[in-house]
């Protein structure tokens, strides 16, 4: 029973062609949220090794291209689509990437200059999006990073994220 | 050991000074903050035009080092709040630190190519760079111009063409006028004035006769009309 779940999850994200919430997907599968999300987590370590992968950001699920042929497809679509990054969008990206959810003052305070104009242009290029508000005075706005980040990068979750020494041990 | 480098490269004043202490080959330590002050200074004296904004926190970073040099010279004064911020700066740069090489990471991440695509053939997005479409010429253009000005209204503004009337003329109309009977009304003036623009002569020549002293001009009472009156009432001569 399990495994027509999965592959009717596998199915739907297919048809759907591009990222779907949890919920949709829960209430596709007629399970509750937790058990879908499971049945997600398993989906995604089968397709692990094939041509196409499930990315997971947040509540959103995508089925992408493996990263590993990144180039052929590339041909394919005979699109060079370069991504390029200023070094100050870098570092905001990576503040957000490893404390996420994560307020501008947050970022700020890391960066020590304002991070208004960046956030700014992550937004736009759909890199990052506001995932809530922290309960703290003022209900500032939380950001994360996005489906598309985890595209340009190659990845399935920001778990994949590559682990950086001397944790300065204030993961959030 | 003067470098040539340029301010504008670093993202902020922590940018600047991680650079300095690891160019360095220094740990983060108080020692070291107080030994790349002199150049932090350095550099601050060389910045170019730099937004008021941004110079602000450039200085008031200065501020904090200055302060961390001038204790580590004359360590005689117990001073438990500059330790505290001697060790927040620390450990505000070595955060920064972190985050650097995360940075890093991501960048190479990035150039290595490696990346996803998400749902089918969507997945090339168009250029965002203008493409001349095709059937454009030089002929189509200057004939959808011609029509596009023939749609537009004629000029019917009779006004642009009229001959404009002079101050001098205007002057000798409002002369004559008072020369006919002895007081009049500005209103009466008013009326015969065929435009905006010769309302705003007339105006013009009033006043000219009223500074030279050629009519008087009087309102009995507030808001009443305004009456005219020649100084002289003869003819010219």
């Amino acid at each position: 029973m399990k495994t027509s779940v999965e592959i009717t999850l596998e199915a739907i994200l297919f048809m759907a062609g591009q990222s779907v919430a949890l919920n949709r997907l829960a209430t596709a599968v007629e399970l509750d949220p937790a058990s879908t999300a499971k049945a997600l987590a398993k989906l995604q370590s089968n397709l692990s090794s094939r041509g196409i992968r499930l990315a997971q950001s947040g509540d959103q699920y995508s089925l992408v291209t493996a990263p590993s042929v990144a180039s052929e497809v590339e041909n394919f679509i005979g699109n060079q689509q370069r991504t390029e990054l200023s070094k100050a969008a870098l570092e905001t990206l990576a503040i957000i990437a490893y404390r996420q959810p994560v307020t501008k003052t947050d970022i700020d305070a890391v960066r020590g200059v304002s991070s208004e104009q960046t956030l700014k242009n992550l937004l736009l290029r759909g890199l990052i999006t506001e995932s809530g508000r922290a309960k703290v005075t003022g209900k500032p706005v939380l950001y994360s990073t996005s489906l598309k980040f985890l595209e340009i990068l190659g990845l399935s979750h920001a778990g994949q994220l590559p682990k950086i020494e001397q944790d300065s041990g204030e993961q959030s | 050991m003067s470098y040539q480098v340029n301010l504008l490269n670093f993202e902020g004043p922590l940018d600047l000074l991680l650079n300095l202490i690891e160019r360095s080959e220094l740990e983060i330590t108080q020692i070291s903050l107080a030994q790349v002050t002199q150049q932090y200074l350095d550099y601050l004296g060389q910045i170019p035009n730099l937004d008021p904004l941004e110079l602000n926190q450039f200085i008031e970073l200065a501020a904090k080092l200055i302060h961390i040099k001038s204790q580590a010279l004359l360590p005689t004064v117990d001073n438990p709040e500059f330790e505290n911020d001697t060790a927040e700066l620390a450990e505000q740069l070595s955060r920064y630190q972190h985050y650097q090489k995360a940075s890093r990471y991501l960048q190479d991440l990035l150039s290595s190519g490696q990346r996803s695509w998400s749902g089918p053939v969507r997945a090339s997005k168009p250029n965002i760079e203008t493409v001349a479409p095709q059937n454009l010429d030089l002929n189509i253009l200057s004939q959808a111009f011609r029509s596009a000005i023939s749609k537009l209204p004629p000029i019917t503004d009779n006004a642009q063409l009229m001959p404009k009337i002079t101050i001098e003329a205007m002057i000798e109309r409002i002369q004559d006028y008072l020369n006919r009977g002895v007081q009049s009304h500005l209103s009466q003036l008013l009326d015969e004035a065929k435009n905006r623009t010769e309302v705003l002569v007339l105006f013009l020549g009033l006043l000219e006769l009223v500074k030279s002293g050629q009519i008087r001009v009087r309102q009995p009472h507030p808001f009443d009309d305004i009456e005219l009156e020649a100084v002289y009432s003869t003819t010219k001569p």
